[in-house]
């Protein structure tokens, strides 16, 4: 047996032994869940992260017309409707992509996405949630626009890919255009592929802020529009060699408390590594400081810790014993919190289809 | 889609086109195809790109009755939300505008896919 299937395999059976004390699961729920309870970047949509529950369908916008035309029919008779998303570029016409690649200023401009949404505050409430956030990537070394020879590279590839195919009739049908189109996008891919490994871990810096106000009764009018919670958000990722990725983030949510015992305040602060030192093995590694605050209740304050430890590997040799392609190795959970809640750390294995940690 | 006949002097310079988005910072590549008076394909007239977005097609009297047409793609970046792009396709003589127009597909947005357009054209010695 190599060596190669050895390591693997030694895992496997020491994840065997444990399991009085772990979980085995079919699937890859488990290290998800570890992985995903905090996160080490900003959300896609500020706004969306101060409304309850999952905004089902996102309307992409892109002028300013069609911006104002969506924000006025959020307002029937005086009331707000609920249930509408939105994001938009609001610096969407950033000139050409010379231009773009000679001026950081432009790159920030063209990458900060508004966004904005309505929901109801609860099942049955006439109340109605509105909130507008923006996310700013300040810094983002794998924008591959910004980088010539990226872009270059990627035209290059598609020029070569159109050539290879020979001449279309004039006019083809769209049909026709979009096939020759397809099979140079699947030429390329290689191209894509590449350029995605060489830049995974680039420096990356994302900034995100969020307000949301509460509309009484659902009424749209300035007195009825009261304050309620809004959100910072920052990320930074940097690298360190080809494999490693260092992230830190902060997160602070504020509301607006109406009654004892409400969470007023709530922030996070962590950190995380994560190692891909080849293709079939991945590492995590992360410890985050979670706080919350409540209102009228300082005895019910809490502070605690997160923690988690992933390995990821796949195994040629143990594919041919497991259908799934992937084995997932976990420990974390939180560490005591204040309040005297006993620790709650857990191993875990899992083996899957589709690889938990990616670059 | 009815294909534009564009006028060039015959004494004139030479005649180019260029494909771009000059709005968007966005990639645009592609092909310039060349095809003769009977619109059987005649090979490549040249490639257009960020680093060179004109492509020379030759002299009005070497290109009279001539048809072209650029086919490319808004090149994906991976956008989210979906960027705007809108094509422009401009035919010139001695750097002078002779024509300038967006191609059908040459407006929206572009997200993980690449977006493909084409825009024929011909060129008369007038």
């Amino acid at each position: 047996m190599s060596r190669r299937a050895v390591v693997p395999m030694a895992l496997a059976l020491v994840s065997a032994t444990l399991a009085d004390r772990a979980g085995a699961q079919a699937g890859s729920g488990a290290i998800e869940s570890l992985v995903s309870q905090v996160s080490f970047g900003i959300p896609s949509s500020p706004a969306f992260a101060l409304l309850p529950g999952q905004t089902s369908e996102v309307e992409h916008l892109v002028t300013p017309h069609d911006f104002q035309s969506a924000i006025a029919t959020w307002v029937r008779d005086g009331k707000l409707h609920a249930g509408a998303a939105l994001d938009f570029r609001p610096f969407s016409t950033a000139g050409t992509l010379r231009e773009y690649q000679r001026h950081p200023g432009r790159q920030i401009r063209w990458r900060t996405v508004l966004s904005a949404g309505t929901a109801q505050v609860a099942d049955g409430s006439a109340d109605v949630l509105v909130s507008a956030g923006l996310r700013i990537p300040v810094i983002d070394r794998s924008d591959p626009r910004a980088d010539p020879a990226v872009v270059r590279r990627l035209e290059n590839a598609w020029q070569a890919a159109l050539l290879a195919q020979g001449p279309p009739g004039l006019n083809p049908s769209p049909e026709k255009l979009q096939q020759r189109a397809d099979s140079a996008a699947r030429l390329i891919q290689p191209v894509r592929d590449s350029i995605a490994a060489a830049s995974w871990n680039r420096l990356k810096w994302d900034l995100g802020v969020g307000v949301a106000a509460r509309a009484h009764g659902g009424v749209f009018r300035q007195d009825s529009l009261v304050g309620d919670r809004g959100g910072f958000w920052t990320a930074l990722a940097v690298p360190v060699g080809q494999a490693v990725q260092a992230s830190g983030t902060a997160r602070l949510t504020l509301a607006n408390a109406d009654s004892a015992g409400a969470e007023r305040l709530r922030g996070v602060v962590g950190g995380r590594l994560r190692v891909f030192p080849r293709g079939a093995l991945a590492l995590s590694a992360e410890a985050a400081q979670v706080f919350a605050r409540y209102r009228d209740r300082r005895d019910e304050d809490e502070n605690w810790t997160h923690v988690g430890v992933q390995l990821e590997f796949s195994s040629t040799f143990l594919a041919r014993f497991i259908r799934s392609g992937w084995i997932g190795v976990s420990y974390g959970g939180d560490l005591e919190r204040t309040g005297g809640r006993s620790p709650q750390l857990s191993f875990q294995y899992a083996f899957y289809q589709n690889r938990v940690l990616k670059r | 889609m009815d294909i534009p006949s564009i006028s060039a002097r015959p004494g004139g310079g030479a005649v180019s086109v260029r494909v771009s988005d000059p709005t968007h910072p966005q990639s645009v590549a592609g092909v310039i195809w060349r095809y003769d008076s009977g619109q059987n394909p005649n090979g490549s007239a040249g490639k257009f790109g960020s680093d060179e977005s004109e492509v020379v097609l030759g002299s009005a009297a070497s290109v009279d009755g001539f048809f072209f047409q650029a086919e490319g793609a808004v090149l994906a970046q991976g956008d989210d939300p979906p960027s705007p792009y809108q094509v422009v396709v401009t035919v010139l003589q001695d750097g002078a505008e002779l024509h300038r127009d967006t191609p059908e597909n040459g407006t929206g947005t572009v997200g993980d896919a690449d977006q493909a357009f084409q825009y024929a054209f011909r060129i008369v010695s007038a």
